[in-house]
């Protein structure tokens, strides 16, 4: 029995720590590879969902001005004191007698989210018809004003994760927006000119 | 001796050609730390690759789609731009077509040159003379994917002789129906007609009165095809030329081609006349004489250089300010002459007064849009034209009392304001100056909503 024992191969013990301390090395640079990689392909992922967030906001808010007939926010020259929403005439039905119905959208910003409403204006006795936000009807002391109406379901989300918006410009509409996702912020800015804006 | 045995026994039994397959037998005596960790690292290779190949990828699908989407607008517009050039060619198709009633035309660039995945289709279809929607689509192809975008531009061309009219609407491009607009607003028009090619719309109240309805029997002056309205509007036409001062109550019967009138009796309906084009304005020549005498703008801000908010000035001549002119923060302005611009002339929130000049001439003279402001005054002598539209936006501040009138191809009263226009055929006539040729204009831009 001795002999027999004696004649089988065995490891010794340095053999076996230097092997079981080389594996956890091994094992330790492969994860840590791992671990490096995932944490890397998260950030990135995280870096481009923001600034995929972003691209759509820029995209969403040029392409609505571009159209837009009336800037019905007043916004200041330059950027020292810019506003944070923005609301415009929308320019898909251009004209009252088009049959269109003349309504109004606008951008804003409420906990990190870029909200887009749709809203339109009417008097309380003849709702069916859409007027400009300015319209008066009677005149003296029995003038009023119209009503502005939207469904709550017109006040859509547009983009998530934007953490400041400014708008400002006369003729043509500066747009800054920053879209932030923890460690990474970054900055956007656009200009656009509406083409049917008088 | 014995392990040298046993390799002969091994070696002996995987000679066999029928038991190669316990050869795995052999290998498992063996150590694989190697292939192991090999297979171990190529597995934390392969995921990280896969994951950065699949954000790389998402990255890359959505460049590609921005540049076509980018692309495709930009060749769509290029569309419009060969439309326009086109539609001015003295000798081309295009241009025959955009003098006819129903013209349309059609051209392709599939592929556009230097660019083999991009081209556009154009089509113009007319909806007047002189009058057209220019409806561009861009494509771009990248592989297997097309990306198209379309844009629509309202085009338009003044080809007449002033035909009349204290309120002159000769028709806008696209879907607009109606030209002459009143919501709410309380115009009152003398010694003068309104002319329109298309519909008269009022709405919430509105209180329209026209004195003297044409001058002419033979050649009446008003047109209209349909008048809308609802509870509460009237529209009265009291034409002095007849031998009753005849009050004419325009009721919509529903047929958009007749012209009705009510009681009092003895009225007799205003006949239908033919449509009549946007008359022409010589733009070059105020252009030229606004140079001339050094008034000359490339754009507002150099015009309002000199002109600070909060302030009033005085002018004479003929001022031209290349693009739009917005008067705001209390502007306070008096043109004895003519104000003229490429784009459009707005009062946001100012006042604006023109006053016949030296010259002979005075008005406003806008290739776009003329837009008076719910903060916005102005009064005065002269023409107003504008190759597109003019708003009148509510005030319950300031009325409007104009000697001259208005050549649109839509004019829109958009609520409560008092007006009065006296008709001045003389000042319009002598500011017309119908010898140039006007511009063709960009009316309206539209594209797809998402």
């Amino acid at each position: 029995m001795k002999k027999k024992f004696q004649s089988q191969k065995s490891f010794t013990l340095i053999e076996i720590l230097t092997v079981v301390f080389l594996s956890v090395i091994i094992v330790a640079a492969g994860y840590y590879l791992y671990s490096m990689s995932y944490q890397s392909f998260k950030k990135s992922s995280a870096s481009a969902e923001v600034t995929q967030n972003a691209r759509i906001a820029l995209e969403r808010m040029t392409r609505d001005i571009r159209q837009a007939v009336e800037i019905v926010t007043v916004l200041p020259e330059t950027p020292d004191s810019p506003v944070s929403e923005l609301k415009f005439q929308d320019g898909h039905n251009l004209w009252p007698g088009g049959g269109g119905k003349i309504q109004y959208i606008t951008y804003s910003l409420s906990d990190n989210n870029l909200h887009r409403k749709i809203s339109h204006y009417a008097f309380y006795d003849v709702q069916d018809d859409w007027v400009l936000w300015s319209t008066i009807r009677g005149s003296g002391s029995h003038h009023e004003h119209p009503t502005e109406f939207f469904n709550p379901s017109d006040d859509v989300i547009k983009a998530e994760k934007i953490t400041a918006l400014h708008f400002w410009g006369e003729n043509v509409i500066n747009i800054n927006l920053t879209a932030s996702d923890g460690p990474n912020t970054y900055h956007f800015e656009t200009k656009v000119l509406g083409r049917n804006v008088q | 001796m014995r392990i040298n045995t046993n390799y002969k026994k091994y070696t002996k039994i995987l000679n066999r050609p029928f038991l190669y397959f316990r050869k795995s037998f052999v290998f498992r005596t063996q150590h694989g730390y190697v292939i192991i960790v090999v297979l171990i690292l190529m597995l934390v290779l392969v995921a990280a690759s896969y994951f950065y190949a699949g954000a790389l990828l998402g990255e890359l699908t959505i460049a590609r789609n921005n540049k076509a989407a980018s692309v495709a607008f930009s060749l769509a517009e290029a569309g419009v731009q060969e439309a326009i050039y086109r539609v001015k060619k003295s000798d081309s198709i295009e241009r025959m077509q955009f003098a006819l009633q129903n013209g349309f035309s059609t051209f392709t660039h599939d592929p556009v040159p230097f660019l083999t995945q991009g081209g556009y289709t154009v089509n113009i279809q007319n909806s007047g003379p002189y009058v057209a929607t220019v409806i561009s689509t861009g494509i771009y192809k990248t592989g297997s994917r097309t990306t198209k975008r379309e844009i629509h531009v309202g085009i338009a061309e003044a080809s007449s002789s002033y035909g009349g009219g204290a309120i002159f609407g000769s028709g806008g491009a696209g879907e607009s129906i109606a030209d002459l607009d009143f919501w709410a607003a309380a115009v009152n028009i003398f010694k003068g007609s309104i002319f329109t090619n298309r519909d008269i719309n009022l709405k919430f109240g509105a209180n329209l009165n026209i004195e003297s309805a044409y001058t002419d029997p033979l050649n009446p002056k008003i047109r209209i095809d349909a008048v809308k309205y609802g509870p509460g509007d009237s529209a009265k036409v009291i034409n002095q030329n007849s031998d009753l001062d005849c009050n004419c109550l325009i009721e919509d019967d529903g047929d958009e081609e007749t012209l009705q009138c009510d009681p009092p009796p003895g009225c007799t309906p205003t006949k239908l006349v033919s449509s009549l084009g946007m008359p022409q304005i010589n733009f070059d020549y105020y252009k030229t004489e606004a140079s001339f005498h050094s008034q000359y703008y490339k754009d507002q801000n150099a015009f309002k250089i000199d002109f600070p908010k909060n302030s009033s000035k005085t002018y004479e001549g003929v001022i031209y300010v290349d693009g739009s002119l917005d008067l705001d923060y209390d502007r306070n302005m008096t043109m004895k002459g003519v104000l003229a611009a490429s784009g459009s002339i707005s009062i946001t929130k100012g006042q604006l007064t023109i006053d016949l000049g030296t010259d002979g001439f005075a008005g406003i003279i806008t290739q776009r849009d003329f837009i008076v402001g719910s903060e916005g005054n102005f009064n005065g002598h002269g023409l107003v034209y504008t190759s597109d539209r003019t708003e009148i936006d509510s005030s319950t501040n300031y009325s409007m009392n104009l000697l001259g009138g208005i050549v649109s191809r839509r004019t829109w009263f958009s609520g409560y304001r008092s007006v009065q226009i006296t008709l001045d055929p003389a000042i319009m006539n002598d500011t017309l100056k119908d010898s140039g040729t006007t511009p063709v204009i960009e009316i309206n831009h539209w594209e797809e909503e998402y």
